[in-house]
């Protein structure tokens, strides 16, 4: 009940997230440079029919009026409509941001699998060469970008070793989950590469600091093998700091992907908002960032969920 | 973590039940030996620039639009696209046949019989009346504002449009206009035939999602961002095209659609970097060369009180090196223009210039015009994608003793500052746009010179010579009078024509048939695919 009771609360406070999100993504359209309609339209329409397009997209009316027009188009009409593409927003988002999502996926799963695996190698050979050396990579991959890490994995394996797809999410004859797994690999290697070197850092640690633990030096003064300490007792401990890191990092992860999809030609929101930005498409814009942050917080709120069910401490 | 990273990659490859790596799958279909025969059948890849607009005859822009529409949509009249040097052959299309009466107002189109469109509703002079009217008659029902304004400076003048019978059409203009059936030709901006049927069901904005034409390919899917997917028409009037699927890829990263043809993801890519040339020749890809009808130019702000001298605007000409701009940012793959009207188009004189490099004459005229030594100073704006265009011309105008600042946007804010409100320092700006057809020289001035400022009554000379042009009856003379119109408007240094790409597709090594046009889009009926 008391969790149910915190579940509803924090679904609550996502409210007042979602009225800041959607009153700032508003404003900062408005405020840069740059007029959609005259974008559009500029070379063969007269002053005149710039200004009736204007006013058929509202965009003629004070700003206020215009949230508020905006705000009432996400509840009942998809979003409002695509000053590029004539289509309400959602009906364009959707496709690509299911594409998004499971590119995300590929990515928590790269960082979940790798991420714990390089980080309980090195916290089991604390000092260790294998440590060290995880720990240098580390480090210098947490600095790379991931647009150029991109590239480099397609020159290696696209284009060097012809093992897998540059971009895009099918191949020419599309289809099937092979075909898409192939493709998801090295956007997903590199979506997931920088949330996976944070992992990997907070596993190590987290098994350095439960190894010198008393009740972990205890265990070991009684002879209990490693296998079943790192399992049951560290693993245990850390595994609640593991999924928090892991939800957080998805936020990380959902805005790193935007680049990816750059770089790998991947069908999703980011391609899709890049081009709204570029076209000045404030409706898309402005519902893509919407669904975005919507995400993140719902992301959020399942992993204190999750957090909660593993360590029932934090339970309230 | 290589290491990790490569197994990681190796396992979900496995996983990938041993799909084909590259992706490239079965290219050409059929069996037969490749040889020089052409052989029907497989799916060609491209890979575009830029996300196409509406597919829509009547509302696309972008070349890359027309890339994709043309092989859904077709004109009256169309251009010879094997033609790679231009100006090209007007062929019949969906007309067989056209006349202009002796005062060159009246054009009367004789239409191809038994095309249908690709729902099989009849192509006649009742539909072509109907996309006539969506784009001039706002008392029609599906009259659409949006279109009439793309179409306007070509249809404005017209009177009337009527159906003489159910296979003729004849088109009515307050003036002469000689150039309608190249301009009928045409891309954007001009009336394309959609199927009626379509907007009639559909609505004039559901047409995009449901585009249908008289073409030799129908559309199948399109996902945004992504692809268009479009197969052969097998109900085609002409000749069939050779391949069974074009597939459109959207792929606006230059190195990811470099990657992807080299990968054979793709068998045919638009806008090549001209860094890149030389790395696909080198690994048996073809980089054609030619020309499009397309040319890079740079347009003054005359709303800034320098450009209003004419001594400066030839100042600024006179003071660009345009063979080695082709040479140190194109690598060479460009060709030097003089004049606005570019190669390939029917008005193309190679031997129109309009002012020579020439520093010390530049220095000179500047000194007349008030400016000495570092005096003059302005901005050149451009869009992101030419920032390395705009600061060789940075460096390159200090030459002359001009300071110049370079200011880059993303393209919407790059249109809404050039052509609509410019800061009063700024100076240049760099477009890329040109035609086939001779009133592409009005077009330039009405769309890109006078929207910046320049005052065409205050030229009355230039205005009379493209007027003259533009309605004159006599069609022994309209080329002629569109040079004279040209030279006017070198004479009064309008704008600067820079250069034209030379390598700008790039084709896989089995990609066969293919022609660079002297025209901007393509003709892929005749392309076929070797083993």
């Amino acid at each position: 009940m008391g969790t149910l009771r915190h579940i509803l609360r924090r679904l609550l406070t996502m409210v007042p997230v979602l009225l800041v999100v959607s009153v700032l993504t508003f404003l900062i359209g408005r405020l840069t440079p740059g007029d959609p309609i005259e974008a559009q339209f500029a070379r063969d329409h007269t002053p005149e029919q710039i200004a009736a397009i204007r006013a058929s997209y509202g965009l003629d009316l004070p700003w206020w009026q215009q949230y508020l027009k905006w705000v009432r188009e996400l509840f009942t009409a998809g979003g409002g409509m695509s000053i590029a593409q004539h289509r309400p927003v959602f009906e364009i988002l959707w496709p690509n941001f299911v594409n998004t999502l499971i590119l995300t996926a590929a990515g928590v799963l790269v960082c979940a699998m790798f991420g714990v695996l390089i980080g309980v190698l090195a916290g089991i050979g604390h000092r260790r060469p294998l440590d060290r050396l995880t720990m240098l990579l580390v480090q210098v991959g947490g600095n790379l970008s991931v647009y150029w890490f991109g590239l480099v994995l397609i020159w290696i394996f696209s284009l060097r070793l012809g093992w897998l797809p540059t971009s895009g999410m099918y191949s020419r004859n599309g289809g099937g989950l092979g075909d898409l797994l192939a493709h998801l690999v090295l956007p997903g290697v590199s979506a997931g590469l920088i949330s996976m070197l944070v992992l990997a850092r907070f596993t190590r640690l987290g098994i350095i600091q439960e190894s010198s633990s008393d009740h972990v030096r205890t265990f070991t003064s009684q002879g209990v093998p490693r296998r079943i300490l790192l399992g049951k007792h560290i693993g245990r401990n850390i595994l609640p700091a593991v999924v928090n890191i892991i939800g957080l990092e998805i936020g990380t992860l959902i805005t790193g992907v935007f680049f990816v999809e750059h770089v790998f030609n991947w069908p999703g929101i980011g391609t899709q908002l890049v081009n709204a930005v570029l076209g000045k498409d404030y409706a898309l814009i402005q519902g893509g960032v919407v669904l975005v942050a919507l995400c993140y917080l719902v992301v959020n709120l399942l992993t204190d969920i999750a957090v909660d069910a593993l360590n029932p401490r934090l339970r309230r | 973590m290589g290491v990790i990273l490569l197994l990681g990659a190796l396992l979900l490859t496995a996983c990938g039940g041993g799909t084909s790596a590259a992706g490239a799958g079965d290219r050409a279909g059929g069996s037969a030996g490749s040889g020089g025969a052409p052989r029907t059948g497989g799916g060609l890849v491209v890979g575009l620039y830029l996300e196409p607009l509406a597919l829509d005859p009547h509302r696309q822009g972008y070349w890359e639009t027309y890339r994709v529409s043309s092989n859904i949509f077709e004109g009256l009249v169309k251009e010879d696209l094997s033609d790679t040097a231009g100006p090209t052959k007007l062929l019949p299309a969906l007309a067989t046949d056209w006349s202009v009466s002796k005062d060159g107002r009246t054009w009367t189109f004789t239409l191809r019989q038994g095309v249908r469109f690709h729902d099989g509703s009849p192509f006649d002079a009742e539909a072509v009346h109907k996309n006539v009217r969506r784009v001039t008659d706002p008392g029609y029902e599906f009259y659409d504002e949006t279109s009439a304004a793309r179409l306007k400076n070509w249809l404005g003048d017209l009177e009337e449009g009527r159906v003489v019978d159910e296979h003729t059409y004849e088109f009515r203009f307050a003036r002469p206009f000689l150039g309608f059936p190249r301009i009928l030709a045409q891309s954007m901006s001009t009336l394309t035939i959609g199927n009626p049927a379509t907007w009639e069901r559909y609505g004039n904005d559901g047409f995009a999602d449901h585009p249908s034409g008289t073409g030799p390919y129908t559309f199948v899917s399109r996902t945004v961002g992504d692809r268009i997917v479009l197969r052969r028409n097998p109900d085609y009037w002409g000749d069939p095209p050779y391949l069974d699927e074009l597939v459109f890829r959207i792929i606006p990263n230059h190195q990811t659609r470099l990657a992807a043809l080299l990968n054979g993801e793709v068998d045919l890519i638009s806008y090549v970097q001209p860094d890149d040339v030389a790395t696909l020749e080198s690994r048996g890809f073809q980089v054609p060369e030619g020309h499009g009808a397309a040319l890079l130019y740079f347009t003054f702000n005359a709303r800034n009180k320098a450009f209003q001298d004419r001594r400066v605007r030839q100042a600024i000409i006179q003071g660009i090196d345009r063979e080695r701009l082709a040479r140190e940012v194109y690598n060479g793959h460009a060709v030097a223009l003089g004049s606005l009207l570019p190669p390939g188009n029917e008005a193309y004189d190679p031997q129109a210039r309009d002012f020579p490099y020439d520093p010390e004459a530049a220095k000179s005229l500047l000194r007349q015009a008030g400016y000495g030594p570092g005096a003059l100073g302005f901005t050149i704006v451009a869009d992101v994608a030419n920032q390395n265009l705009a600061e060789w011309l940075q460096s390159h105008l200090k030459g002359i003793g001009v300071n110049v600042e370079v200011v880059t946007l993303d393209r919407p804010s790059y249109v809404a500052r050039a052509f609509g409100r410019p800061e009063p320092e700024d100076g240049l700006s760099i477009d890329e746009y040109g035609g086939s057809y001779a009133e592409w020289l009005q077009q330039v001035i009405n769309t890109n010179v006078v929207p910046k400022g320049f005052d065409l009554d205050a030229h009355p000379d230039l205005r009379e010579a493209v007027e003259k042009a533009r309605y004159t009856a006599d069609a022994d003379r309209r080329i002629e009078l569109w040079r004279k119109a040209d030279e006017q408007a070198r004479r009064e240094a309008i704008a600067i024509p820079a250069v034209s790409l030379t390598r700008y597709y790039a084709l896989g090594p089995n990609v066969r048939g293919f022609v660079f046009p002297a025209t901007n889009w393509y003709d892929l009926t005749k392309v076929w695919l070797a083993d």
